[in-house]
């Protein structure tokens, strides 16, 4: 609806935190309606949100709860506006129950994570420990779409994208980021999204379509409760069909120096910076490291990561996550059968820098 | 005859050396509880300014056990202790006098996403006390609006200020039929005290709520702590009561505007002290705004009154 109201005008360079790019994206991208709940470290995309979002003329409101901020977004979406709540740690635990409302109806929700460390309540600083939980939290099968952001510049690109794939696929979507993204300054370009070419994917309504049901037009079924268990069975398989052939068009990765490496390193958000420039000092040693990075945690980037262990011939991969795992679990179950030793750099809670990835290669060879 | 703050006792279960602000209204309170609680009690509490500034691991300001909960559970994780403390006394296993089971609770974690928990606890009659520290804003994570948050209030979450009035909390917990619901300041000690060592000797459910001017939110200098916390109470913003099995009776200086011995000040120095309302007050419409903010407090003063004269 607000799509093609101006909000950056000219492309332009901006020095800002993570939180203040998802903002400004979000205005962007034509969001309307912002609902969220205190928890610490997304706090400023409200508070920058609702500075800002009355001079566009969009809405916020402030609920008791995050379960509550969630189902807000599932109404709204389903009223056709294009809506969206961003949280962290704890307040991810509560969304799941509407996260998992929104995979069953299929909703165009859209959430950013800005992860903090746990358990529970844990620290408001840094994790990459809600991994698990935004890629298969809540009862289903997990039929999502999660992006993990490096950089700023990603934060702002892939809020954008984020709102046009869930209103595209009606899957709901997901930003990945940490707390060190989010409260980080760094610089990006803004933009608005016509001027790069995007084309903002329209929204509309789901519910209280025109006609009648009978007459002119078939009923809207939302369904998310059955009474039967083949019911269900034939909803999740064709959920399922669908989210496996959509599945190449969305998966993103990227990959580095992978071609001749002897040893992959696999990372992802944040971390991935650390990864990048622990190659670059590697192949300056003379040790052929290469860097693999699942932009998409959901849908896993699987034939490509296979593709680069097998192209490279490397016999050694270490994964490198701020987690006890959690990417370590996803990517296993990816490329089960795979022969390559995988070793791990696991700091749950605590930042990665390049040189803890480097001694730890070093210690492999 | 309330107790002198002269008379209070010596002992302190706040210690020095925590990580709250100067001028800290809750910390100030909860000073004030533990000399009415004693050491024999076991502490709750949810994410909230007392658990950032109670002190860095593994040290502790608090000389109570402690416990630190999910920001949801401060009535049902106080309902398993206090279920678990009477079961062991049944069989046995714990001697002498009950520790008191409290939970110390910012307004956030009370009014809005604890509030569902908290009125089953009060629903089942629990053994507890409930305190709420109400700062009217979610202070910790950055003062944004919470259901306590006044009329016109600026906050991070409403930087227009907030377009509705707060909600009675203590008088929703008194319609729970609990033995015990009173509200204080930090102006006012020794009435705090009493009310403490009041609930103390109540089994059962009770709820204590307190009023704790926050400098940072309300944005007033930090020495006016107090003097914040007793314009309130003079200008009936906030109204000292306390209600044993369902009748309310006001304490003073509340009780002598209830019964109009004394007109309640305007309210207007108090809004124009603190940065939260008066930075939203230079515009063309602040005489409405204040008369808003006015509104609401004549609407409770008068509705409290009506409503304590209910003693059936």
């Amino acid at each position: 609806m607000q799509a093609n109201v101006k909000v950056v005008g000219d492309t332009k360079k901006s020095f800002l935190t993570g939180n203040e790019a998802v903002t400004w994206a979000a205005l962007a991208a034509g969001a309307e309606m912002m609902f969220g709940y205190p928890i610490t470290p997304q706090n400023e995309v409200m508070h920058y949100w609702t500075r800002l979002a009355p001079k566009y003329g969009r809405g916020f409101l402030q609920t008791e709860d995050e379960i509550s901020a969630g189902f807000t977004v599932c109404g709204a979406v389903q009223a056709g506006t294009k809506a969206f709540t961003a949280t962290a740690g704890p307040g991810n635990v509560l969304m799941q129950e509407p996260f998992g409302m929104a995979e069953a109806m299929r909703l165009p929700l859209f959430a950013v994570i800005q992860q903090r460390g746990g358990p529970s309540s844990g620290t408001v600083i840094y994790s990459q420990q809600e991994v698990a939980l935004t890629t298969y939290g809540g009862n289903g099968e997990g039929h999502r779409i999660v992006y993990s952001t490096a950089t700023h510049q990603e934060i702002y690109d892939y809020t954008i994208k984020g709102f046009n794939t869930a209103w595209k696929y009606r899957f709901p979507t997901f930003l990945l980021g940490d707390g060190y993204q989010a409260k980080m300054r760094e610089p990006l370009e803004m933009y608005d999204p016509e001027e790069r070419g995007i084309e903002i994917v329209p929204t509309y309504p789901l519910l209280g379509l025109e006609g009648h049901i009978g007459e002119n037009r078939e009923p809207q079924h939302l369904c998310n409760i059955y009474s039967l268990e083949e019911e269900l069975y034939d909803v999740v398989l064709r959920f399922a069909e669908e989210y496996e052939k959509i599945s190449p068009e969305l998966i993103e990765y990227k990959e580095n120096q992978c071609d001749d490496a002897d040893i992959i390193i696999l990372s992802h958000g944040v971390v991935s910076r650390a990864a990048d420039d622990a190659v670059k000092a590697l192949r300056a040693q003379g040790i052929k490291a290469g860097s693999f990075r699942p932009i998409t945690l959901r849908p896993f980037p699987q034939a490509q990561l296979r593709e680069a262990i097998a192209k490279s011939g490397a016999k050694k991969m270490l994964i490198a996550e701020s987690a006890y795992g959690q990417l370590d679990r996803l990517t296993k179950q990816e490329i089960y059968g795979e022969t390559i030793k995988i070793e791990n750099l696991f700091k749950p809670g605590v930042g990665i820098i390049d040189y803890d990835i480097i001694n730890k290669i070093k210690s492999m060879l | 005859m309330t107790t002198s703050i002269k008379k209070l006792p010596d002992t302190e279960q706040v210690l020095s050396g925590n990580g709250a602000c100067g001028g800290c209204p809750a910390t100030m309170a909860l000073r004030i509880v533990g000399k009415a609680l004693g050491s024999n009690a076991i502490m709750l509490l949810t994410p909230s300014c007392s658990v950032a500034s109670m002190g860095m691991t593994p040290k502790l300001a608090y000389n109570w056990p402690c416990i630190n909960i999910t920001f949801a559970t401060a009535g049902s994780s106080a309902s398993g202790i206090t279920h678990a403390l009477e079961i062991m006394k049944e069989k046995g296993r714990l001697q002498g006098e009950l520790p008191t089971v409290f939970s110390w609770v910012g307004d956030g974690g009370t009014y809005d996403i604890g509030f569902q928990a908290l009125s089953a606890a009060a629903e089942r009659n629990d053994n507890m006390i409930f305190f709420c520290y109400n700062n009217e804003a979610y202070s910790n994570t950055g003062v944004q609006r919470s259901g306590a948050t006044p009329r016109g209030s600026f906050t991070t979450t409403t930087p227009t200020g907030k377009r509705q009035p707060k909600k009675n909390m203590a008088l929703l917990m008194l319609e729970h039929n609990i033995p015990y619901v009173a509200t204080a300041t930090v102006a006012y000690p020794g009435d705090l005290y009493d009310k403490v060592v009041k609930a103390k000797n109540i089994p059962g459910m009770k709820y204590i709520e307190i009023l704790a001017p926050c400098y940072l939110g309300w944005q007033f200098d930090m020495p006016e702590t107090v003097q914040m916390s007793r314009m309130a109470v003079r200008n009936g913003a906030w109204l000292l009561w306390e209600a044993e099995n369902g009748k309310i009776d006001f304490n003073n200086p509340s009780s002598q505007i209830i019964s109009g011995k004394k007109k309640a000040e305007p309210v207007n120095e108090y809004v124009m002290k603190q940065g939260r309302f008066n930075r939203l007050l230079k515009g063309s419409d602040a005489e409405q705004r204040i008369a808003e903010i006015q509104g609401d407090i004549d609407h409770q003063i008068a509705f409290m009154r009506e409503r304590a004269k209910i003693t059936i």
